[in-house]
C-alpha cells in the first residue's frame, strides 16, 4: 500500500439521535481501489456521506492527503478533489446531459480544463455524447448511472467516491459500468467504492472493508475477502464460487500487466 | 450571435420605454407604471422560484422600498432617480439577511417564513408612527416629485433592465446551478457548488429589484401607508404573473404581467355595474388559465411552434 490518501480515524456519524456508524477507521491509499461491503443499513452510505461532508461528523477525524478535513464544507471538498457519484444517481432530470456534466465541473479548479475533461468523459462513455442534448430524466437507469459517474469525473477528482453504482441495473449493465470504473482506476484515480454487489466490487477492488451495524467487522485484500467464509455467508450467497474469484483475479493481473490502458 | 440580438432588443425596448409615454394618452401612464412595477416583482419572484425558493414575502421588499424612498425624500430631499439606490441596497440587504436567517428552510417552510417576515414588517410600520407615520401613512414631499411621464419612462426602463438581468442570468453558467438547486440542494452541494452562497445571492438580487417597484409606487401615488405598501396582494400578483405567463422563463413574467393587467382592466370595464362580478370573472379566468396551461402562455406558444418535442423524447426512454 502506498501513502494514505484518505484516512478515517474512529469516525462516528448519524442522523438526528440515531448513530449510524461508530468507530469506523479505514484508509485508502493513493491510486488504490477500496470497496466498502455490507448489507442494507450497515452504514456504507453514511460513511460515504461523512467522507464527502454531506452530513456532519460527530466524532473522530478525517484526513485527506494528511490534512484534517473533518470540518471542511462539502463544496470545498469537491474543490480539493473528492467527488461523489451518489447513491440512486441523483442526476438532475430536467437538465440536459450536457448541462448535468457542466455542473460537475462547476468548481474553480475543474473549470479551467473543462473542455479536455469533457472529451475524456465522452470517450469513456460514448453514450453520453449521443444523448448530450437530451433531458437526463428521460434516459435509462444505466445511462443515468454513466451520467452520474461522468458528472463526478467532470470535477477532476483525485478521490472518486462511488456509491452503489450497480443499484437497479441489469446484470449486463452492471458489467458495462464496472468495466468503465476499472478504466477510470487504471488512469490513476483513487476510488472508494460502496457496493452491495460484492462479486462485482471485489472483481475490481484491491482491498475491502466489511461493515455491519455501523462497524468494520472485517478487512482484507479483495482475494481474501472473496474467500472469506464470513463474507460469503453474509452477503454473497451460493452463486459465488471460487472459480469466479480466480477469474476476477486473472482479470486484474491482466489489467496490471497492461498499464497503458485508456485514460479517463 | 444570440447575445447580439439580445442587446438589440434590450436597447430597442429602452428607447421605446423612454419615448412611448410622451406620445400615449395620459391614462396610459398610470397603466404602464403599474405594468412595470408588476413586471419588477414578477420577474424578481421568478428568479427566486427558479432556484427553488418560493417567496411569499415580496410585499415586504416592496414596502421597504416604498418607505425608504418616501422617508428619505421627506428628510433629505433625495430625488426620485437617486432614491432607487438606497432602496435597492436596503432590499438586497434585507433579502440577504432573510436567506441567511432562514438557513436550511425549504419549500413550504421557507414560504411561511417569508410571509411572516413581510407581515412583521407591516406591523412594525404600524408600530413606529414617529418614523413611518403609523396607520396615517406618509405623503411624499410634493415639490420634488417629477411629472408622471418622467416617472413612467423611468419605471419602464427599470422593467427593461430587470428583464435584461434575468435574461443574462439565464444564459450564464449560474443558471444550471440555480435550476439544479431546485431539484436537490444536497446533490448540487456534492458537485462543489455552495448552495448557501447562491441562495443569499439570488434572494438579495430579487429583493433589490422588488424594492424598486415599491419606490416607483411611492413616488407615483405620492402617499403610502402600511396597509398598501405591505399589501399581501403584491405578493400574490408577483406569483400569478409568472405562473400565468410561464414559470421559470425569462419572458413568462412579462407576458403574464401584461395578460393579468389587461384581464383585470377588461373585467373591470365590462362588469363594472357591480364590483364583485368583475373580480369573480377575473378570478375564474386566472384559475382556469393556471389549470389549463401548466407551462403558461409562453409554454402554449412554444408547444404550438414545435409540437413534436415531447413525442420525440418518449421513445428514447422506452429504449
Amino acid at each position: 500500500m502506498t501513502a494514505a490518501m484518505l484516512e478515517l480515524d474512529n469516525i462516528r456519524a448519524g442522523y438526528n439521535d440515531a448513530i449510524a456508524v461508530e468507530n469506523i477507521s479505514l484508509t485508502v491509499g493513493q491510486s488504490e481501489v477500496v470497496c466498502l461491503l455490507g448489507a442494507n443499513g450497515a452504514g456504507k452510505t453514511t460513511t460515504m456521506r461523512v467522507v464527502t461532508g454531506l452530513i456532519p461528523l460527530l466524532g473522530g477525524t478525517i484526513r485527506y492527503n494528511g490534512e484534517d478535513i473533518s470540518q471542511m464544507p462539502p463544496h470545498e471538498r469537491v474543490t480539493a478533489g473528492i467527488c461523489l457519484s451518489p447513491e440512486g444517481r441523483q442526476v438532475f432530470p430536467d437538465l440536459t446531459v450536457m448541462e448535468n456534466l457542466s455542473l460537475g465541473s462547476f468548481n474553480r479548479r475543474a473549470r479551467r480544463n473543462r473542455a479536455q475533461t469533457l472529451d475524456q468523459v465522452l470517450t469513456l462513455f460514448p453514450k453520453l455524447a449521443e444523448r448530450s442534448g437530451q433531458a437526463a430524466g428521460l434516459m435509462s437507469g444505466g445511462e443515468q448511472q454513466m451520467l452520474a459517474i461522468g458528472r463526478a469525473l467532470m470535477g477532476q477528482p483525485k478521490l472518486l467516491a462511488l456509491d452503489e453504482p450497480s443499484l437497479g441495473l441489469s446484470p449486463k449493465m452492471v458489467s458495462t459500468v464496472f468495466e468503465s470504473i476499472q478504466t477510470i482506476a487504471r488512469s490513476g484515480i483513487t476510488i472508494l467504492l460502496v457496493e452491495q454487489n460484492t462479486r462485482a466490487a471485489l472483481s475490481i477492488a484491491q482491498r475491502g472493508y466489511v461493515l455491519s451495524a455501523g462497524r468494520v467487522v472485517h478487512e482484507g485484500t479483495a482475494a481474501d475477502l472473496a474467500q472469506s467464509e464470513m463474507v460469503q455467508k453474509a452477503f454473497v450467497g451460493a452463486a459465488f464460487t471460487k472459480q469466479s474469484v480466480r477469474k476476477s483475479r486473472r482479470e486484474r493481473r491482466l489489467a496490471e500487466s497492461n498499464p497503458g490502458g485508456a485514460g479517463a | 450571435m444570440i447575445a447580439v440580438r439580445g442587446w438589440i432588443i434590450i436597447l430597442g425596448s429602452l428607447v421605446v420605454a423612454l419615448v412611448a409615454p410622451h406620445f400615449l394618452p395620459p391614462g396610459f401612464s398610470d397603466w404602464l407604471t403599474r405594468l412595470s412595477t408588476l413586471i419588477l416583482v414578477a420577474a424578481s419572484w421568478n428568479m427566486m422560484a427558479n432556484a427553488g425558493l418560493i417567496s411569499l414575502g415580496h410585499s415586504g421588499f416592496w414596502g421597504l422600498g416604498a418607505y425608504s424612498a418616501a422617508l428619505l425624500a421627506n428628510a433629505f430631499h433625495i430625488p426620485f432617480w437617486l432614491s432607487i439606490v438606497p432602496a435597492m441596497l436596503l432590499g438586497a440587504f434585507f433579502g440577504a439577511c432573510l436567506a441567511y436567517i432562514t438557513g436550511r428552510l425549504r419549500g413550504l417552510f421557507f414560504a411561511i417564513a417569508t410571509l411572516a417576515t413581510s407581515e412583521a414588517l407591516r406591523v412594525v410600520a404600524l408600530m413606529v408612527p414617529k418614523l413611518t407615520g403609523g396607520a396615517e401613512g406618509v405623503f411624499v414631499f410634493d415639490q420634488i416629485r417629477p411629472d408622471r411621464i418622467t416617472m413612467t419612462s423611468f419605471s419602464l426602463c427599470l422593467a427593461v433592465a430587470t428583464v435584461a438581468t434575468s435574461y443574462f442570468l439565464s444564459r450564464s453558467r449560474y443558471q444550471y446551478a440555480l435550476r439544479a438547486m431546485r431539484d436537490s440542494e444536497s446533490a448540487v452541494q456534492m458537485l462543489g457548488v455552495n448552495p448557501a452562497r447562491f441562495r443569499i445571492g439570488v434572494t438579495a438580487l430579487s429583493g433589490a429589484i422588488a424594492s424598486c417597484a415599491g419606490v416607483i409606487t411611492a413616488w407615483f401615488t405620492g402617499y403610502i401607508d402600511p396597509g398598501s405598501a405591505f399589501d399581501l396582494k403584491i405578493t400574490i400578483s408577483a406569483q400569478i404573473a409568472p405562473l400565468f405567463g410561464g414559470l421559470y422563463t425569462v419572458t413568462g413574467p412579462v407576458v403574464g404581467s401584461i395578460a393579468i393587467l389587461a384581464l383585470s382592466e377588461l373585467t373591470r370595464l365590462y362588469f363594472n355595474y357591480s364590483g364583485g362580478v368583475g373580480l369573480l370573472v377575473y378570478g375564474c379566468i386566472l384559475v382556469f388559465g393556471v389549470l389549463m396551461m401548466p407551462s403558461g402562455l409562453v409554454g402554449l406558444w412554444k408547444r404550438r411552434r414545435k409540437p413534436v418535442v415531447t413525442d420525440a423524447a418518449v421513445p428514447a426512454r422506452a429504449k
